[in-house]
């Protein structure tokens, strides 16, 4: 094996020097192929999965608006992806806007004004809220969210109808906005975790800065948060793709009816919901199956795109303000 | 003219006030659903005692005997530790070439894919493993696919964990290990890795409590049935979250106090997990 | 008023549960440079910080005593007026990673509000740059990262981003400690010039005797959270009265 083409390749790894590294490399090597293997998986089943349906439809299964499952009858058959696509943007987009405020808010007042007697026990708070899973997150939703949006959202539609937002009555609880807001709860802790990690790296020497030039306390946060801002920006863009994979809590509060209303007191559908909400149903249809995995490959890239983005944005960031070598 | 002082007192004040109220606001969801979980568990739980609720099976239309989780429990625990005991055996060595191997390619490829899998939509996860497992190699719902989709969910999370962990071990330690001369695999797995068992045994927990909680992976995989204890992996199967989710949309009574009643077992499992990892370690991260 | 820009009356400061000053007083004149001098882990930087009411920030410092700017107590003023009047320069350089050369500086004028438009911003930057003998170098990329600046540009930026509040009194922490022999004789340059002719108060903290004696008008030798000998530097450089003084000028310390 010495001189071997084998041992040639390992040895090409840094940090591999001798016969003992090379076994030792090879016996990990298994761990990290199993991750890529993982990846490509997930690749392969979805694309292959949509293509029936992409061969039929074409790109149309994106962009149109009909859902007809017709049983026993495959030519009548169409499913178009666009409500619901529609749908996981909107309410994953009011998640962000709702989060953006309280989780910086959050993670300012656990790294700027919290005492430190107190840190400890709030941050086993906002773990446990990062912890706590998806459905029982659902389940208050269900039971406690739409049904006290319900009366709020009726107000604001019997009273600003005028703003497109308001413009539907709603019929229950169950709406885009219950959706968004519970959304919204979900990933507050998150991207305020994200945040709280990079507003904790900033310099002491940076912070005494900026008190020394005579700056409150506010505006030396400030000053601060202008220096985390990328982690800010990239901490919602993870939350955001979070927002749009999150199946369970959504589907039990959206309603799931197939709709495109810039009303957010009307029901809705996101993919994910639609997937969890139709799929015990899809083996009864010839395409159904398909079109729910061709929506998880919208999630799928809409996912891998945020998330490289705010990835790569953060490595940038981090190299040119902080000073952290690649 | 200088922005007077009192102004930018007055500013100060009021902005802070504003930062503290919107957190205070943030975490107000988290203890109201704790408020509600528990009033309304319990209130399940009583009706028919703590050890009958968690061993009997549901009677979700049975108004007079509601039953237990204890089908879903058992499935819960069968697949939760499955899944810990297969993504420890790949999370471990994966952590151990990211963190061994610092500054190769291999070690950051690694360490990239692990950090891009965490951030995967789970029910991606799970369609993934419907498809392989359900529809082609076992061809139905079974347990094996519930475990096999909640592996994967925690396998890329505890690397990165495990890795940090790693990392954090003093240089010294690390050549005072080597020096004494033990093959590698010897130096890393009984000295090096034990320095850092207290971040990996944090990982491993999160992982746990992440398994428990998980849904959205077993809507395709495990199939629900809660009737009688299923425990072979090429059978159906259930699981407490996925019994909430199912439970909750039943329009019975009896069926939506068992979803409380098992959100509450849930819950306590998390929390104590939780209090446990912070026994363990100052900072938990969760992400 | 009593004729001193700054007067630090008996300050005492424990932190974490260690005594770190014990009793120092001093007294600075007006436009003078008054060097606090003494051998690394004496107290010196602790003494800016209290000064600079810095301290307030860390829960576990106990300051006390009293600190007069023009014969007002620090203690019956809001701490950030307290910083903007006795605004304080770093022993490593530290302008503001994400904002660009001009705005580091601007920082500062604009928190205070005092400028009244976008020009006469303009003049207190390049005022405070050219007093921090930056302006040349910097003119024409105002708009570049700090990062593209050497360290001894960077130890100037921050001079000029605290010259721009324009304060009274100037407190440098070692501010050449960790900057190359051309950029530290540039920094030495720039503030005898402000002293003399923007009548700037400056106390400058150094472990070096011979920059002590270079630059000051007034020596105050701490030691071990004591002074142990002040006043004017000529004396205290040629006839040092107490022995342990004549072994700091001789580098024994």
């Amino acid at each position: 094996m010495n001189g071997g083409p084998l041992s040639r390749l390992l040895r090409r790894v840094r940090g591999v020097r001798s016969r003992d590294d090379e076994r030792f490399l090879l016996l990990h090597l298994p761990a990290s192929l199993t991750l890529l293997l993982v990846i490509l998986a997930m690749l392969g089943v979805f694309i292959a999965y949509s293509i029936p349906v992409i061969s039929r439809e074409g790109f149309h299964v994106f962009t149109d608006t009909t859902w007809r499952a017709v049983e026993g009858d495959p030519q009548a058959e169409w499913y178009g992806l666009l409500p619901a696509i529609y749908g996981s943007v909107y309410t994953s987009l009011i998640a962000v806007l709702i989060a953006a405020p309280l989780s910086v808010s959050l993670a300012v007042a656990l790294e700027e004004l919290t005492p430190r007697r107190l840190r400890g026990s709030l941050s086993l708070l906002t773990d446990l809220m990062a912890a706590t899973p998806t459905i029982i997150y659902g389940l208050w939703g269900l039971a406690f969210l739409a049904p006290h949006m319900y009366p709020i959202l009726s107000w604001l539609s019997s009273h600003a109808s005028w703003i497109p937002l308001f413009s539907k009555h709603p019929s229950s609880g169950y709406t885009i906005a219950t959706a968004g807001v519970l959304l919204a709860v979900m990933s507050t802790p998150f991207a305020a975790a994200v945040i709280r990690e990079a507003y904790s790296m900033i310099p002491l020497s940076i912070r005494e800065a900026a008190y020394s030039l005579g700056a409150t306390r506010l505006e030396v946060i400030r000053i601060l948060l202008g220096m985390v801002k990328p982690s800010i920006v990239a901490g919602l863009a993870l939350a955001f793709a979070r927002a749009v994979g999150e199946t369970v809590a959504v589907s039990l509060v959206i309603g799931n009816s197939m709709t495109i209303t810039p009303s957010v007191t009307d029901s809705g559908v996101t993919v994910s919901s639609l997937i969890a909400s139709q799929f015990g149903n899809a083996g009864f249809y010839h395409y159904m199956t398909s079109a729910l995995f061709a929506g998880g490959l919208v999630i799928f890239a809409i996912g891998l795109a945020v998330n490289v983005a705010a990835v790569w944005y953060m490595k940038k960031w981090e190299e040119k303000v902080m000073g952290v070598a690649p | 003219m200088p922005r007077s002082l009192r102004a930018r007192k007055l500013e100060n004040a009021v902005g802070l006030a504003v930062i503290v109220a919107l957190a205070i606001a943030s975490v107000l969801p988290l203890i109201h659903i704790l408020y509600m979980v528990i009033v309304r568990g319990v209130e399940a739980i009583a009706r028919i005692g703590l050890y009958r609720f968690l061993t009997e099976p549901p009677h979700p239309f049975d108004p007079q005997n509601p039953g237990g989780i204890g089908p879903a429990l058992v499935g819960s625990l069968e697949l939760s530790g499955l899944a810990i005991a297969v993504a420890t055996l790949i999370a471990l060595p994966a952590s151990v070439l990211i963190a061994e191997f610092r500054g190769s390619r291999i070690s950051r490829g690694t360490l990239l894919l692990a950090l891009t899998l965490v951030e995967f939509p789970t029910i991606l996860v799970g369609l993934t493993v419907y498809a392989v497992l359900v529809d082609h190699v076992v061809g139905g719902y079974n347990m094996l696919a519930g475990a096999v989709a909640l592996t994967l969910v925690i396998l890329p999370y505890m690397a990165v964990q495990a890795s940090e962990a790693l990392r954090g071990v003093p240089e010294g330690v690390r050549e005072a290990a080597y020096s004494l001369g033990a093959t590698r695999l010897k130096t890393v797995y009984a000295l090096i890795a034990p320095a850092a068992r207290r971040g990996i045994l944090v990982g491993i927990l999160i992982g746990l409590a992440r398994a428990a909680g998980e849904t959205a992976p077993l809507l395709f995989t495990v199939g629900g049935a809660y009737e009688g204890y299923h425990l072979c992996l090429y059978k159906v199967g259930g699981a407490v979250p996925l019994m909430i989710y199912q439970f909750i949309q039943m329009p019975y009574k009896p069926a939506q106090d068992l979803a409380w009643g098992a959100a509450l077992v849930l819950m306590t499992i998390i929390v104590g997990v939780m209090l446990l990892a912070r026994l363990l370690v100052k900072e938990v991260k969760i992400l | 008023m009593t004729g001193y820009a700054l007067e630090v009356r008996d300050l005492r400061v424990t932190l974490s549960g260690k005594r770190i000053l014990d009793g120092v007083s001093f007294r600075c004149p007006e436009a003078t440079v008054t060097a606090v001098m003494g051998p690394s882990g004496t107290g010196k930087s602790t003494m800016l910080r209290a000064i600079n009411r810095l301290l307030d920030l860390n829960p576990e410092a106990i300051v006390e005593g009293d600190i007069l700017i023009h014969g007002r107590s620090v203690w019956e003023m809001e701490p950030y007026e307290v910083r903007r009047r006795a605004t304080m320069v770093f022993q490593d350089p530290n302008p503001f990673p994400h904002m660009s050369i001009y705005d580091n500086v601007a920082v500062g004028p604009r928190l205070h509000g005092l400028a009244r438009s976008k020009r006469e911003l303009d003049e207190i930057v390049r005022w405070a740059l050219e007093r921090a003998m930056l302006w040349d170098e910097v003119k024409d990329r105002l708009g570049d990262p700090p990062s593209k600046l050497s360290g001894g540009q960077r130890q100037r930026l921050s001079l000029a981003r605290a010259l721009a509040v324009k304060p009274e009194i100037l407190l440098l922490d070692e501010p050449t400690a960790n900057v190359d022999p051309v950029n530290a004789v540039k920094i030495e340059e720039a503030i005898r010039s402000l002293v003399r002719e923007e009548g700037i108060t400056v106390v400058f903290v150094t472990h070096m005797p011979s920059q002590a004696v270079r630059v000051s008008d007034y020596l105050v030798f701490l030691y071990d959270g004591h002074v142990v000998e002040q006043g004017p530097s000529r004396e205290v450089a040629l006839n040092p009265s107490n022995p342990l003084t004549e072994k700091f000028f001789r580098g024994e310390l």
